[in-house]
């Protein structure tokens, strides 16, 4: 009795707020676009909103890995350039951060540590802090607003963002009518360029370690002709498999952020009201996850790749499963 | 491609930011955090062996500081009881001492005594003589004139009988 009572209250409250909140603010339109917008175009055009028709597009996922950057080098600057054998302030969680990877790592590959653990762990701080500004308030909200009028003239969807009711009340912070708001910042890893530049360069350094450490015996995996057709088939699929990697690698964080970000903004959307908090939690929850999914699966494809031939299918798709 | 926002000239930017970030961190957060990780588990390593030595040092230090008091005590023990002893013969020769002491002027004390006794009994015998005589004269006269030297020896000797 007691529970559904403070269900029914609950109820009560959300639907007051929805309805008597939603006269004062009522919602804006919903605007999710999958590339990242551009801010500004170097040598170039803009044309719709977020978009360049020529030149360089700086995009916000750009602007934001800028910060990211720079974060990781005021890591560097507080947390390890006068490391001291005592541990003091910062340097404690940087260490913390690198140590307990190293650890992991350690534990994937004792051999190749040395040569596995900078790409791993620098992808693993990278989407780590990617992800997290992504996720902080502000980001993909605060923007600069874009006309689209042009678009208009070329037939775009100017009709559909008509109706928007702060600009047409004038309220401070909103775009005028006829503009569109591009955010400042975005997740680099809701942008399918970062994701993909990492899991190019993963997929490459991994055919790198497995050429160096087993020499042309590597290829062996790929282009099986001593065991028999059956062999020859399943070493075309690793190759095949073998690529795939990059798109999986890169769609998988890609997916997941984007998509966080799309159901946080859709939930805000309908019902802005506490509705969002657990949902805005378990982003964070996989802001984490997916920073630790894309290091550790690197580690383990490298570590795999430096084995010889024998026995590492079972490995392969103990691993594939993530 | 277009749709998904792949831009090429981005993707390029995006792989020499990943490899810039490789260099950088690499060369200044991983390598050196990791050499300092490790030299500190060394050091650890180092003072904690260094201190199970000073412990085990410690230990048998405190046993021979042990066995050595022991031994102090031991000896402490029988000196005192040599000490214990030597007083108890000193105390006895002492009172041995003293014994033969009071015993010696108990004897002198005598002998003094006996001695001066001894002279008065002559010096009396002295005495005596004459007075006998004396008297003798007195009562008798002249009469014992030829033979007194006879009586006067008997009539001493009757009295160192008596005495």
């Amino acid at each position: 009795m007691r529970i559904r009572n403070a269900v029914l209250v609950a109820l009560a409250i959300g639907a007051v707020m929805y309805f008597g909140l939603g006269l004062v603010f009522p919602r804006e339109d919903l605007h999710i676009s999958v590339k990242a917008e551009a801010l500004v175009c170097i040598g170039g055009e803009m044309g719709y909103p977020g978009e360049c028709k020529s030149g360089f597009p700086i995009t916000n996922s750009l602007v934001t890995t800028v910060i990211v950057d720079l974060l990781l080098i005021l890591m560097i600057v507080f947390g390890a350039r006068n490391a001291q054998m005592v541990p003091r302030g910062f340097q404690n969680f940087v260490e913390l951060v690198v140590g307990t990877f190293y650890d992991f790592a350690v534990g994937v590959d004792k051999k190749n540590v040395a040569k596995f653990f900078p790409f791993a762990a620098t992808a693993f701080l990278l989407i780590i802090l990617s992800n997290f500004i992504g996720l902080m308030p502000g980001a993909g909200s605060i923007g600069m607003c874009q006309p689209y009028a042009k678009a208009a003239a070329e037939g775009g969807e100017a009709e559909h963002h008509a109706a928007n009711y702060y600009a047409e009340r004038g309220w401070p912070l909103t775009c005028e009518p006829g503009e569109l708001l591009v955010p400042f910042l975005r997740a680099p890893s809701a942008d399918l360029n970062m994701t993909l530049a990492l899991g190019l360069i993963s997929v490459v350094l991994i055919q790198y370690f497995g050429l160096k450490a087993l020499g042309w015996e590597y290829l062996v995996r790929f282009f099986n002709f001593r065991e028999g057709p059956m062999f020859t088939v399943i070493g075309f699929i690793e190759l095949i498999s073998e690529v795939i990697r990059i798109v999986s690698f890169a769609f998988r964080l890609f997916g997941n952020i984007f998509a966080g970000e799309v159901v946080l903004v859709v939930l805000a959307h309908l019902f802005p009201y506490m509705l969002p908090l657990p949902f805005y939690a378990f982003e964070v929850f996989v802001a984490a996850m997916q920073a630790v999914i894309f290091s550790v699966l690197t580690l383990v494809f490298m570590s795999m790749a430096t084995q010889a031939h024998g026995g590492h299918d079972d490995a392969e798709h103990g691993a594939a499963a993530h | 491609m277009e749709k998904l926002g792949i831009n090429w000239g981005l993707l390029i930017a995006q792989m020499f930011n990943v490899i810039f970030l490789v260099w950088m961190l690499s060369r200044f957060l991983f390598n050196p955090l990791i050499n300092l990780l490790s030299e500190r588990t060394k050091r650890v390593e180092e003072s904690l062996q260094e201190a199970d030595k000073v412990r085990e040092q410690m230990a048998a230090q405190r046993k021979e500081n042990d066995v050595e008091l022991a031994k102090a005590r031991q000896e402490a023990a029988s000196v005192m009881a040599q000490a214990q002893e030597r007083a108890r013969v000193q105390e006895q020769e002492i009172i041995n001492q003293a014994r033969a002491e009071a015993e010696r002027i108990k004897a002198d004390a005598r002998a003094n005594a006996e001695q001066e006794l001894d002279r008065l009994a002559a010096e009396f015998k002295n005495q005596a003589a004459s007075l006998v005589t004396e008297t003798a004269a007195k009562v008798l006269g002249a009469e014992l004139k030829g033979n007194h030297k006879q009586l006067i020896d008997e009539s001493l000797s009757r009295l160192g009988r008596n005495n």
